[in-house]
């Protein structure tokens, strides 16, 4: 085997490559950990959560951090760090079910949009520039408000706001995939307009998606911690960072730890993900290939 | 005359914001089975095009398409989809014309597994795909490689290789070998010409490099801003002439000798807009030799000697062919 | 060396660092060049013609780029050893670069006019109204009608936005004008203009050009010397009549054979076989060994360095002797 032969022996393929890049950044990988850590809290809440989110104990009202409750307890005695992890399920819960359903309903419309193009295109993307013309939170609000709270239905009124940029992304790699000439190619060896954006049109389009979607969960994260602590999303008791940090809100003053931690828990998760969407993004770039 | 693929009056017409673009505008010839077709012009002369509506990645404005005697030109869905396994295209970039997440054998897979051919086996398909690799110099260790891990010469080779899967009769090469540097172009030249004659393959071969197409082809087409100017035996180009398109073209190649010297027809200006011509010749703004009459109307093709076709007012003594 | 030497590179050795290796981008290359000459500079994709370009311009991306050793003398000075300031006022003012690709080197949002004005106002200090003048001069120079210096790159067309370009590069009147691929994007028609345009200014102004570029014929048309590149390093050396008629290194002939003669009738062409050595992994000895007909045993062994067979014509090469 010849020198030139080298690269071809080697063990590769796009996402490989993509996964030695993001292991060399050390923010990201960190992230990762931390989001991977709070994946494994959310499983296993019912196991390693020391106390029972709901049960009250009127003995140890607004307790600060101490052994027996590392984050403190709240006006009703519940153990803010087990009401934390059990509320972490809830909001991965939510941010990863509205993310998917947006990504899959706007991938779709944003793919058929491209690829079809014209009259197709012009009222997709119309329809979407009107609800983008509504601004995010308020239409997640309205919707919210409009329908039961409840945990499927925050799903989709965060889902529904989210939309329209995953069909704009989807529909501009779509454009820039359209016009490369393996889509010629493969209408010339006979393939059918489903195959070529399924088998080709997509797969090339994953990595701006990738990116999106986490840096999206972040968004829709604290868009259903927004919308719990108007109260429209997540009812009480069931524990959600967002009505943990409105229950807390009036308490402020006197007892801090009942708004810090759940507010602690938002902006970490929040903050491992947008490090991780940006280490995603520098990862899967083309153009830092090589 | 044995013709493979005839085209008649063929025109595109692209609508745009500033009116109607005429791509390819009435172009008519026919390729003998076995023969190479060299299409050469410069950029906006729309060759792409024509080569684009040949193998129905576009369809045309205007005129027909004949295969095999059969007119090719409105076909139904089922039809379009047969016509496929007879006529293939060769693509220009070797980067873009492969998809990336795609192995080198799945890529030479997918036409076959699309036509179901050997009746849809595998194992057969499969078989095939390592025969033609071999055909096109890609070694068989290569089969899972993705593109990006592989050089030009190489991805053109794959690009050939799917080209190939379906076992066509006709192949349009769009520009093949420009984006290669010139000891991979040569190597690639070399194994479309054999590939050609273990095939017995008609080609249809796009270019820019008038040197290339006059290497590999049989007969050369002149093109300009969508016309036919010019159309003669490839061995006749350099030494016998008539457009004064085409001489300035010849005049411009830079030649890889010293001492050679030349009389250099510089043109003036740049190439006019297609879309909405005026009538007349359309070389006619930079053409040196242009008369009142060429700025009025359109010359027709003459032929100045057997197989040696101009459309110029300069020969219009010489008695029309056509119209 | 010769008399007026106006550049010269020694041993000049570059990397650059990327997810997969090194990548030896430059391997010892060494050159020369005389003022008022025309030398072309030529070779295949991944030779280093464009990594010594940006060498010379001190444009190396940074830090993936690694100069490892070497020297580049530019009138006797070595540029690699220059401070960041001096190295600026020769960059521009004596040493002028057109990039390939006339779309991205010119500022889509400033006039032509503008565009070459600024270099006026920068490198000479001249007013606004004087800088503008001069502007309109050169544009006139390279066959723009002064009357289009307000317009925008996207009114020109490929053709013209080169001449843009060239007159941008020419506007300090540089004393080396290094055109790297300047004619590849265009049409064979509008490339004999450019280049019928470069040698004129280059007579004109006496300016020494290095024309880095792939099409022999470019060469045979534009230049007084030629330097083969193969690998990172000149494999061969000299003037004109010396590479076109007394082709002496394997790779050369290869190139040669490789090209489709429009005047003659060859059937076939004849390559050279396999690839370009992976710039990661290079064969020890020569580089071109691998695909060399010629190769022998001692091709393989390391010192291998350009020898000079006829005055002034150096080839890198154990099987050619004078």
């Amino acid at each position: 085997m010849s020198a030139q032969d080298y690269k071809t022996n080697r063990k590769s393929g796009f996402w490989s490559d993509a996964w030695k890049r993001l292991r060399r950044n050390n923010a990201a990988m960190f992230s990762l950990a931390v989001l991977v850590l709070l994946v494994i809290t959310a499983i296993f809440a019912d196991a390693i959560a020391p106390y029972s989110y709901s049960v009250q104990d009127y003995d140890n009202l607004f307790q600060p951090p101490s052994a027996a409750h590392p984050f403190g307890t709240d006006n009703f005695g519940r153990d803010i760090l087990s009401r934390i992890m059990h509320g972490s399920r809830i909001s991965l819960l939510v941010g990863f079910s509205s993310i998917v359903t947006a990504i899959i309903v706007g991938g779709i419309l944003g793919a058929v949009s491209g690829y079809y193009g014209n009259r197709t295109d012009n009222c997709i993307m119309r329809a979407m520039d009107i609800l983008m013309a509504i601004p995010g939170m308020l239409l997640a609000i309205s919707l919210a408000a409009m329908l039961k709270p409840g945990l499927i239905n925050l799903v989709i009124a965060i889902a529904i706001a989210d939309v329209p940029g995953y069909s704009r992304v989807v529909r501009a790699s779509v454009l820039t995939i359209k016009g490369q000439e393996y889509i010629e190619a493969a209408q010339c060896i006979g393939a059918t307009d489903r195959r070529i954006i399924f088998r080709h049109v997509l797969p090339n389009c994953m990595a701006p998606i990738i990116v999106q979607a986490t840096l999206g969960m972040a968004g829709a994260i604290l868009s259903a911690s927004a919308l719990s602590f108007l109260g429209l999303g997540i009812q009480p008791p069931t524990p959600e960072w967002g009505s943990m940090l409105a229950s807390a809100r009036q308490y402020i003053r006197e007892y801090w730890h009942m708004t810090a931690f759940p507010g602690l828990a938002i902006v970490i998760t929040i903050f491992a993900l947008n490090i991780l969407g940006d280490g995603l993004r520098d990862a899967l770039d083309p153009r830092l290939r090589r | 005359m044995n013709a493979l693929l005839e085209i008649k009056d063929l025109k595109k017409y692209f609508k745009t914001s500033r009116g109607l673009l005429h791509a390819v505008d009435g172009i008519n010839f026919a390729i003998e089975r076995g023969n190479t077709l060299g299409v050469v012009g410069e950029s906006g002369c729309g060759k792409s095009t024509l080569g684009r509506l040949i193998v129905h990645l576009l369809e045309p404005t205007g005129g027909k398409i004949f295969f095999e005697g059969r007119d090719y030109t409105n076909l139904s869905h089922q039809a379009l989809l047969e016509s496929r396994r007879e006529m293939q295209m060769i693509f220009q970039d070797p980067f873009s014309s492969l998809n990336p997440r795609m192995t080198v054998k799945d890529t030479i897979l997918e036409p076959m597994s699309i036509h179901g051919m050997f009746g849809g086996d595998q194992s057969e398909q499969t078989r095939h795909v390592g025969n033609i690799m071999d055909a096109v110099g890609l070694a068989g260790n290569l089969a899972n490689s993705y593109p990006h891990e592989l050089d030009g010469g190489r991805r053109q080779r794959i690009g050939i290789a799917r080209a190939l899967a379906l076992e066509p009769k006709f192949i349009v090469c769009d520009e093949p070998v420009s984006a290669l540097d010139v000891s991979i172009q040569a190597q690639i030249l070399n194994l479309m010409q054999d590939i050609q004659s273990e095939r017995g393959l008609t080609y249809i071969f796009i270019t820019h490099d008038l040197s290339v197409v006059k290497h590999i082809s049989n007969d050369i087409c002149v093109m300009y801003l969508g016309n036919m100017v010019e159309k003669c035996p490839a061995k006749e180009i350099f030494k016998t002439n008539y457009h004064p398109y085409t001489r300035a073209l010849l005049s411009a190649i830079p030649i890889a000798k010293t001492g050679v010297k030349r009389e250099r027809i510089l043109l003036k200006g740049e190439i006019s807009s297609p879309i909405e011509p005026k009538p007349g010749c359309r070389f006619a703004p930079r053409c040196i030799d242009a008369k009142r009459d060429c700025f009025e109307t359109q010359p027709d093709l003459v032929e100045i000697s057997p197989r040696h076709i101009v459309a110029c007012h300069l020969y219009s003594n010489v008695r029309a062919i056509k119209k | 060396m010769k008399k007026d030497t106006i550049l010269e590179i020694r041993n000049l050795t570059v990397d650059y660092n990327s997810d997969f290796g090194t990548v030896h981008a430059l391997n010892s290359l060494t050159l020369s060049m005389s003022r008022g000459e025309s030398l072309g500079f030529v070779g295949e994709t991944g030779a280093g013609k464009t990594t010594t370009a940006l060498e010379i311009m001190g444009l190396i991306p940074y830090p993936a780029g690694v100069t490892k050793s070497g020297e580049i003398l530019f009138e006797g000075q070595d540029l690699l050893k220059m401070g960041k300031s001096k190295l600026r006022s020769i960059r521009g003012e004596k040493i002028s670069m057109i990039f390939q690709d006339p779309m991205t080197s010119l500022n889509p949002v400033m006039t032509v006019g503008d565009q070459i004005a600024e270099s006026f106002r920068i490198h000479e200090k001249t007013g606004r109204a004087e800088a503008a003048q001069k502007a309109v001069r050169i544009l006139e120079m390279v066959g723009i009608p002064g009357e289009r210096y307000g317009e925008y790159p996207h009114q020109f067309s490929g053709g013209m936005k080169q001449r843009v370009v060239i007159a941008v590069a020419l506007s300090c009147n540089p004393t080396l004008l290094i055109a790297d691929e300047p004619t590849t994007a265009l049409d064979v028609t509008i490339q004999a203009q450019v280049l019928d345009l470069i040698s004129t200014l280059k007579k004109e102004r006496g300016t020494s050009l290095l024309l880095i570029t792939h099409d022999l014929g470019v060469v045979a048309e534009a230049c007084d010397s030629v330097a083969i590149m193969y690998a990172g390093s000149v494999v061969e050396y000299g003037t004109l009549d010396d590479i076109y008629n007394r082709t002496s290194h394997p790779y050369t002939k290869g190139l040669f054979g490789s090209i489709p003669d429009i005047e003659s009738d060859v059937d076939r062409l004849k390559p050279i076989p396999g690839l370009m050595p992976d710039p990661r992994d290079l064969p020890s000895g020569c580089a071109f060994a691998p695909r060399c007909t010629l190769s022998a045993d001692e091709c393989t062994l390391p010192g291998l360095g350009l020898v000079e067979i006829e005055t002034g014509h150096l080839v890198k090469c154990r099987k050619v002797r004078a």
